[in-house]
């Protein structure tokens, strides 16, 4: 017969080899039974041991079995890949811990303090830690108490891991906590973060590549006069002011451009500068000394290491000009779905990282069609013909993703033809009365829905004898098929593959060449081509191309440089806001416009608008407002679904609109730095007109996410 | 039949008492009255006597933890649970300091609410066992 004791531990070693082979960590429930069995066996082996030394022959066969039983528990405790311990409330830690705890904690932890082994270096944590257990051990309900220890941080870093924290009452001044080493999953989500910051930096360069080789330029003439920067002339205080702005604006657009290392740098001169502030002591001398032990000249080094290594040193020679070879988008492109089978989780960032780039490769359809009017003055120079200096008109919000390039590419016969074919030597168009410059005229429209790219020219228009001859010639159609045709119909005839691709017929008979290519490229893209030519007056071609299909062309925001303070609040809010939506409310975002700043009489705010303003290391305010869609969306998963009277809607609205600005500003907000939680007030609702007077001298800087539902626009600024 | 509890809900925003007071009932207890602030609540609370306080935190006039308190003083038997978001640990410490015995994060649901009442009425939990052994029966 097994005794209890023996029961218990046959059957946890029962369950321990499963959780082996299942690789299952323990529940805290499960150690808590284990640890208690092994402290009774412990127990009952030191009372035996006490009794008198007349007994122990006889008990020593008993004591070893014990003793055998209480090292199984140990061993058990020992091997699994956790750690367990247990203090008082004093905080000590007892003798009896598992191995894992020296592995996890450090060595003799019998007798330290849990609080200052777990939260080294955190004096708040400690705090809260110790506040809260003295509540649990004051507290008589059990209740309470497990409320309470719910509350208490779940995960630490000690000795540069990073451990989760279970916590459990045994007794009602003992407790057990156990240790889970989660270091490797944190690396790797850390490491996933670093990759996304880097991807982001990488995008921002090259969608932004003047701004970045100024910026690079600036920076490395500033690291290089450091030293001018301190006028012995002027005293220490104007010095260190001019000096603080300097740092300050390069920190600002540093992070603009994501460059992180840089930022950081920047941030810890910034740091020592505002120290130097308030010592009264301090002299010229001293901001000289702080400036020359800075390497300013080695703060980009890292960063730009990382640019080299991803777009290629050529980046760097090509000053101004953005030509970033295919080959490292496309690098980029795979790391990205790479890591978006790693991680689901943030799969959104990465889709959005992921539009960020299309946006960085297809330049503007305005910039993409730009090279065309030099070409032509190139061949009509060739040719001795004259066209009017013309620029393309239009079409610089609208986006050229990769695969519309054989199609811009093969606009170059519209543009040769209209050189070629269409437009009259300068004497001829003299004396049929035309200018002596012809005009050729390339314009973009665009609406939602589609663009259109119109091109036509002063010329001879297309001659539909010679093309209907030609047309005979190739026995394509018989003279009774062609003179039943519409006008429109014969130009359709230009399209004819085997007609535009011999030159030496075109080049007779004065029609296009590679006219069919135009038409089968755009029919590619699902979009039209249209003629329309008047004998002796032009000829004009209208392509029109579907923007529905295409869902990379977005219309660029604006990005203007400014305020890091006013981007620090901005960016985790509109993050926190994006999980929020998405995560929480199961709302799709369709798009995340880049952050903009706006007047704030300029702008429109929508219907609903709640506002909460942030203190403590910062003075602004912060503003979320909703379409009535997205609201309503909002309003209906807190009520669960149901049907709202409608005399309550607007108080309804009022209360959602408050209580989603708390949830998202008051889980965001933290300084980056050091993760102090910023002083929120409660929110109030806004009226416009409120807003708009306290605030028409501001720029404030704003975010509009673009949901399935409507828009949320989240303002930061001071109103 | 399991006991229905008489509960008592406080909560400044209309469309939290509402959606409270529809899980309340569809978990089979009975709203007994409601306060939309803390000074308010405890009038409510003497006037009705509830089994238990649905306690919202940031109101105006009076918050949620000082209403816990004085509640508390007037009946030490006071079932408070508070109804709060992510991030208002500290907080939450002190109400359940101030006695409050758990809590229910925003959105709520009729399930998050039934966990928070079935930790602190682990009786009734019993009875909705026996409700389902009667039926078969």
């Amino acid at each position: 017969m097994l005794s209890k004791e023996e029961l218990l531990i046959q059957e946890y070693e029962n369950f321990l080899n499963l959780r082996e082979q299942e690789g299952l960590p323990f529940s805290s429930k499960e150690v808590s039974t284990l640890l208690k069995a092994y402290k009774r066996s412990t127990k009952q082996l030191n009372k035996i041991i006490k009794i008198s030394d007349k007994q122990q022959d006889e008990l020593k066969e008993v004591s070893e079995t014990l003793n055998a039983k209480s090292l199984k528990v140990q061993s058990l405790l020992d091997n699994a890949e956790q750690g367990f311990l247990s203090f008082g409330d004093d905080f000590i830690i007892d003798a009896e811990y598992s191995k894992e705890c020296n592995r996890l904690l450090g060595p003799a932890l019998e007798g330290k303090d849990i609080s200052d082994v777990l939260y080294l270096q955190d004096g708040a944590k400690k705090h809260f830690f110790k506040e809260a257990l003295i509540n649990v051990v004051n507290e008589e309900s059990e209740l309470i108490k497990d409320s309470m220890i719910s509350l208490l941080p779940n995960e630490v870093i000690v000795n540069r891991r990073a451990i989760k924290v279970d916590y459990k009452i045994l007794t009602n001044k003992t407790f057990m906590i156990v240790l889970t080493n989660i270091t490797k999953e944190k690396l790797l989500e850390k490491k996933i973060e670093k990759e996304q910051e880097i991807l982001k930096m990488i995008v921002v360069i090259v969608s932004e590549p003047t701004q970045f080789y100024e910026l690079k330029d600036d920076f490395e003439r500033f690291a290089k006069n450091k030293r001018v920067f301190v006028n012995p002339n002027f005293s220490f205080k104007i010095n260190l002011n001019e000096l603080y702005r300097d740092i300050h604006t390069f920190k600002g657009n540093f992070s603009q451009l994501r460059m992180q290392n840089c930022v950081k740098e920047l941030h810890n001169l910034e740091s020592k500068l505002s120290v130097m502030n308030t010592d009264e002591n301090c002299t010229n001398q001293d901001l000289l000394d702080i400036l020359n032990t800075s390497d300013m000249n080695e703060w980009m080094d890292k960063d730009l290491f990382i640019i080299k290594e991803i777009l290629g040193i050529e980046f760097f020679d090509k000053q101004y000009k953005l030509e970033v070879d295919d080959k490292f988008i496309f690098n980029i492109e795979d790391k990205i779905t790479y890591l978006l089978q790693a991680d689901n989780q943030h799969m959104n960032t990465y889709e959005g990282i992921l539009n960020e780039i299309n946006k960085a490769r297809g330049t503007t359809l305005n910039t993409a069609l730009s090279i065309y009017p030099k070409l032509c003055q190139e061949i009509a120079k060739v040719q001795n013909k004259r066209v009017s200096d013309f620029k393309v008109i239009g079409g610089e919000d609208i986006l050229t993703p990769m695969h519309f390039k054989p199609f811009i590419k093969s606009l170059v016969h519209i543009f040769r033809n209209a050189i070629d074919h269409g437009i009259e030597h300068p004497d001829e168009r003299v004396e049929i009365g035309k200018k002596e410059y012809s005009s050729i005229v390339c314009l973009i429209e665009s609406n939602k829905d589609n663009f259109k790219i119109i091109i036509s020219d002063d010329g001879a228009g297309i001659n539909l004898e010679k093309l209907k001859d030609k047309v005979l010639k190739a026995k394509l159609f018989t003279e009774f098929e062609l003179s039943n045709m519409s006008e429109s119909s014969l130009l359709e005839l230009v399209f004819i593959d085997s007609l535009s691709t011999n030159d030496e017929i075109t080049k007779l008979s004065g029609r296009g060449i590679g006219m069919g290519a135009v038409k089968s490229e755009i029919e590619k893209l699902s979009g039209e081509i249209k003629i329309e030519s008047k004998q002796g007056e032009g000829s004009k071609f209208i392509l029109k191309i579907p923007t529905s299909l295409h869902g990379t062309l977005i219309n660029i925001a604006s990005n203007e440089r400014d305020n890091i303070t006013v981007e620090y609040i901005l960016s985790p809010v509109v993050n926190r806001a994006t999980t929020y939506l998405q995560s929480d409310m199961k709302i799709n975002i369709r798009n995340k416009a880049t952050f903009s700043y706006v007047l704030i009489n300029e702008t429109s705010i929508k219907d609903y608008c709640s506002y909460i303003h942030i203190s403590g290391l910062v003075d602004v305010s912060v503003c979320i407002s909703y379409d009535q869609f997205l609201l309503d969306k909002l309003l209906n998963e807190f009520n669960q679904g149901y049907p709202i009277k409608k005399e309550d809607l607007a108080e309804y609205r009022e209360s959602i609109s408050k209580e989603v600005i708390n949830i998202i500003v008051g889980n965001a907000l933290f300084n980056p730095y050091d993760k102090t939680v910023l002083e929120i007030t409660t929110p109030y609702i806004l009226e416009y007109d409120e807003l708009v007077s306290h605030s028409t001298h501001h720029k404030i800087a704003h975010v509009i996410i673009d949901t399935e539902y409507g828009e949320m626009q989240i303002l930061v600024g001071k109103f | 039949m399991a006991k229905k509890l008489n509960i008592l809900i406080v909560d400044d925003a209309k469309i939290m008492r509402v959606n409270l007071i529809r899980s309340i009932e569809s978990i089979g207890h009975k709203v007994i009255a409601e306060a939309n602030d803390g000074k308010s609540s405890i009038t409510a609370y003497e006037k009705y006597k509830p089994d238990l306080v649905t306690m919202d935190i940031t109101m105006p006039d009076m918050d949620g933890i000082t209403a816990v308190k004085k509640i508390k003083e007037i009946d030490p038997q006071l079932n408070a649970i508070m109804v709060t978001s992510h991030g208002q640990e500290p907080m939450v410490m002190n109400a359940l300091k101030a006695g409050a015995k758990g809590y229910i994060l925003k959105p709520i649901s009729a399930e998050k609410l039934k966990e928070a009442i079935g930790k602190i009425f682990p009786e009734l939990e019993n009875e909705v066992v026996d409700d389902l052994l009667d039926e078969e029966e």
